[in-house]
């Protein structure tokens, strides 16, 4: 909205009464730091009256409203950082961006809504009901600026962490410790050479404070009263003594006896009161005398400062990962276009270790259709590798190993031990190679389950099947013929394409055939199998489950292909899966 | 447990009248038939209509080789008009003069011989239309006959056809007629085809569609259904023989509502239940048998050659160990 509509809107505002003795705020007034600082270039104030008070508040609009919410002000300096939600001039946070949907053609309704949720604010913040909210936006409330970067796991123990500077970042990282640090700093470089790797260990050492982190236990109280700007030593220690256990008290006692350096810091983790946790940070310099923390005195400058975090117990559930995921241990084998999807999602859904197994190399001409694009002109490392170092590299603390091997050789040679993951997903495409792995692990006793998927040509869809040793079938079912068929043929009897048909096109000649399907279908595919993975390892499927989606097969017909009666099937049905897998007769499990 | 359903398929193959030789063969006699009764019958006018096994698709290749043909010709007059149905039957057979031609209780038959075989025979059923709508007469005796024995019977000839289509969903309606040509030729390897010994066809057919029961099982996967026939075979040989009290009676399930088996003497009847309880024995024994091998050998006692026998083991038969596979990844 235009500045002159916002004023026009301004004075509908004050007509409709929204506040006592309302007016419109002065055009010179909007010049002011509140005014800038928060885009209003047209405002309201008067008078609310909350909870037996009577508050001047100030009402601001952006030239984006009523798309974008109102901003509320407390003009009283007195309540100022005093209650929770109520900033620097006085801006009142009533309601996060996210999750709201305006009226866009109600102006006044909106803004008298957001008035009302402003004000249950501060009543809220008047009356002490709120106070906890301190903690809970702790990292908000606290003074200084973003630092560096957490990629330590913030677990329960205090134990000491180091920090160092990144030197293409400039910027400090936190890091567990010398190990993580140098995976850290090796990370971008392409050969891992003794020449890259000392000036890297020397920089390491250059730039290295050690320090502490402490995660304090349950909800802390906050300090009363809550410190407005940077916060004393004393109110620090005091949080921190006042909320841990006599047990962690004593190993703090320990680990701040005899600290070397002039400068140290503190990692805290902060619990807050509805789930989650802060890190924020403690930086301390021109230290004299014992650790700052500990009972003997001494003096230091204290800095507050903020992390950024970077560790997978804080980013896994932020991207809507599962948690409990990070313990879990996939095989994945085959990283081709379903694989290469698959191998990513699995890690963002929270997948902690990740092993590839795949002995080919990326080929140019699968370039369009490979999570890894076209390949490097200069190295060709086996897509297995090239993939878990592309992971590796964007996730940290995620452990992904690749092996540049056919699963069959892996298992012959003992490189790879079935039984110590928690799920063995096959995206071969090959049947014979998928076969061959179902009947190996069929004979093992404490085998994890199995998941295949594999997709048809030309876009009419993608099967996912997991196979559970508490219910009955496995993938030789799909390729065991109903023993009342008249006429049985080898095929897979989830297939969407009729039997006996060929499928595979060549661009040049003998050894290029290749099964038409784009990238997106890869996608979709591996979207499928990585829904089913989750499921299975998150313990909420048991069972054996075949699930399939169904493309519109329009290029599949005009290819002249002909669609089996399960094509026939319901699209939801499909996807929902069936458990009916079992084939009597099935020669790997028996039809059991 | 044996299954054998590829046997099975391979036996209707080999027993069923198909679209082949024999019955282009019979279409052919059949028009030749019914153009020279046009040409030469000079009135009443009439259309024709197959009928029988023809009509209902239940027909199998004759044992000794005498394939038969129904023919219902429906004249355009009335039963006032001919009081005596044996005379209008007498026209056809004289519209016919050069063919062998036969007039016989039910129907006029045309013979096609070889070498003293009959190889073919066209039976024409003489009808005319009755007061009731898609009702007919059926011109029944023959030269010689007293009156009580020549009548317009009231009769459906399409009336099990259309029995059939209602009674059945399409899949199970093929299995039910696959049924019904196992248990005709069974009876075709099993009884004299002179006399009255033999159970009718007509009868037999009737027999399935009032006891028939499809057998089969659905592939949840595949989506797609697959029949049994060895289990519905045997299910409705049981069904025959549980209703054999001591007589098996089926009946026309239209009218007259004749009792199609009325005509097999106490002891045709005694023998007729006896080989089907023999039947119904087999049927259990080969099901039961762990070994496809014996279970085939087992059913060719009872329905001949044409029953395939099995010699290797099922997975070895299936063929295309190679094939096209659209699976990516
Ligand atoms: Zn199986």
């Amino acid at each position: 909205m235009h500045a002159d509509d916002l004023t026009a809107t301004a004075e509908l505002l004050c007509a409709a009464g929204l506040l006592e003795q309302g007016c419109v705020t002065p055009a010179d007034a909007l010049l002011e730091p509140w005014a800038r600082l928060h885009g209003v270039v047209a405002a309201i104030e008067g008078v609310a009256h909350v909870d037996g008070h009577a508050l001047a508040l100030r009402l601001g609009l952006t030239p984006r409203f009523p798309g974008r919410l109102p901003t509320v002000f407390v003009l009283d300096a007195r309540l100022h950082g005093r209650i929770p939600h109520v900033f620097q001039h006085g801006h009142v946070c009533y309601q996060e961006y996210e999750g709201v949907l305006l009226d866009r053609y109600q102006p006044v309704a909106v803004a008298r809504e957001a008035l009302a949720r402003a004000v249950e604010t501060i009543r809220r913040g008047l009356t002490g009901e709120n106070r906890a909210d301190f903690i809970e936006e702790l990292a908000l409330y606290w003074p200084g600026a973003a630092e560096g970067l957490g990629f330590f796991a913030a677990d329960a123990q205090i134990q000491p962490i180091l920090r160092f500077v990144l030197p293409w970042a400039g910027t400090f990282a936190f890091v567990r410790d010398r190990a993580q640090a140098r995976e850290l700093l090796v990370a971008p470089m392409p050969l891992r050479v003794p020449e890259v790797m000392a000036p890297l260990e020397a920089w390491f050492d250059d730039t290295v404070t050690p320090g502490l982190y402490i995660p304090l236990e349950d909800v802390p109280r906050p300090p009363d009263p809550f410190p407005l700007g940077p916060w004393t030593r004393a109110q620090v220690a005091q949080l921190i003594r006042h909320n841990l256990s006599d047990g962690q008290r004593r190993r703090l006692e320990q680990l701040t006896r005899g600290l070397k350096t002039r400068s140290t810091f503190v990692i805290l983790r902060v619990p807050r009161p509805r789930g989650g946790d802060h890190l924020v940070g403690i930086r301390y310099d021109d230290i004299r005398g014992a650790h700052p923390l500990a009972r003997a005195t001494g003096s230091a400058t204290m800095t507050q400062f903020r992390v950024e975090r970077r560790d997978p117990g804080y980013l896994v559930p932020r991207g809507g990962g599962e948690p409990p995921l990070r313990a879990k241990r996939v095989l994945l084998v085959g990283c081709g276009a379903i694989g290469g999807h698959l191998a990513g999602e699995l890690v963002r859904c929270g997948v902690g270790h990740l092993t590839l197994v795949d002995p080919d190399v990326l080929r140019p001409e699968n370039a369009y259709r490979h999570v890894l694009g076209a390949p490097s002109l200069f190295v060709l490392p086996a897509k297995s590798l090239q993939l878990a170092a592309e992971i590796q590299q964007r996730y940290r603390g995620v452990e992904v190993s690749g092996l540049a091997a056919s699963i069959e050789d892996a298992l012959d040679q003992g490189a790879i031990d079935v039984t110590r993951y928690d799920l063995v997903l096959s995206a071969t495409g090959d049947p014979n190679v998928d076969r061959g792995l179902n009947e190996r692990l069929h004979r093992l006793e404490h085998r994890p389950p199995l998941l295949f998927t594999w997709l048809e040509p030309l876009g009419i869809g993608g099967h996912a099947l997991v196979v559970q040793r508490s219910s009955p079938g496995c993938l030789d079912c799909l390729f065991t013929p109903h023993p009342l068929d008249a006429s049985p043929v080898l095929t897979n009897r989830a297939a969407f394409a009729a039997a006996g048909q060929v499928f595979t096109r060549e661009l040049a000649g003998c050894g290029n055939a290749f099964t038409p399907y784009s990238s997106l279908d890869a996608l979709r595919t591996a979207e499928l199998a990585g829904r089913l993975a989750v499921e299975v390892l998150g313990g909420r499927l048991r069972e054996t489950l075949l699930r399939s989606w169904k493309g519109d097969g329009a290029a599949f017909h005009a290819a002249g292909l002909r669609t089996s009666p399960r094509y026939e099937m319901e699209a939801s049905a499909l996807e929902r899966g069936g458990a009916d897998v079992v084939a009597a007769g099935c020669k790997v499990c028996g039809g059991r | 447990m044996t299954i054998l359903q590829t046997e099975f398929n391979k036996f209707n193959d080999a027993i069923r009248l198909g679209w082949d030789n024999e019955e282009a063969r019979l279409r052919e006699r059949r028009d030749a038939v019914i153009d020279r009764i046009r040409e030469r019958m000079g009135g009443p006018s009439f259309s024709h209509f197959n009928q029988g096994s023809y009509e209902l698709r239940t027909g199998v290749k004759p044992v000794n080789g005498d394939y038969d043909i129904d023919v219902g010709l429906r004249f355009n007059t009335t039963r006032s008009e001919w009081p005596d149905p044996v005379a209008l039957k007498q026209r056809v057979v004289d519209a016919l003069s050069g063919y062998k031609v036969e007039l016989r209780r039910p129907c006029v038959t045309v013979y096609y011989q070889r070498r003293n075989e009959p190889l073919y025979h066209v039976d024409l059923n003489v009808y005319v239309p009755a007061e009731t709508e898609g009702m007919l007469h059926l011109a029944v005796g023959k030269v010689g006959d007293a009156a009580p024995l020549k009548e317009w019977r009231f009769t459906d000839p399409l009336a099990l056809g259309a029995a059939l289509d209602t009674t059945f969903a399409a899949d199970d309606r093929e299995q039910c007629r696959r049924v019904i040509r196992y248990l005709k030729r069974w009876k075709d390897s099993n009884f004299p085809a002179q006399g009255n010994a033999a159970p009718k066809g007509i009868g037999l057919t009737a027999a399935a569609l009032q006891w028939f029961t499809p057998a089969r099982e659905r592939d949840g996967v595949a989506n797609r259904v697959h029949h049994d026939d060895l289990k519905a075979l045997s299910g409705l040989v049981w069904a025959m023989l549980a209703h054999a009290t001591p007589r098996l009676v089926v009946k026309l399930p239209v009218p007259p509502h004749d009792d199609l088996f009325r005509r097999m003497s106490e002891q045709e009847m005694s023998i007729f239940v006896a080989k089907l309880g023999e039947l119904d024995e087999g049927l259990r024994r080969a099901l039961a048998d762990a070994d496809e091998g014996s279970a085939s050998r087992t059913l060719r006692e009872f329905f001949g050659e044409d029953f395939p026998a099995v010699t290797s083991s099922p997975t070895a038969r299936r063929i295309g160990a190679i094939v096209s596979s659209g699976s990516a990844g």
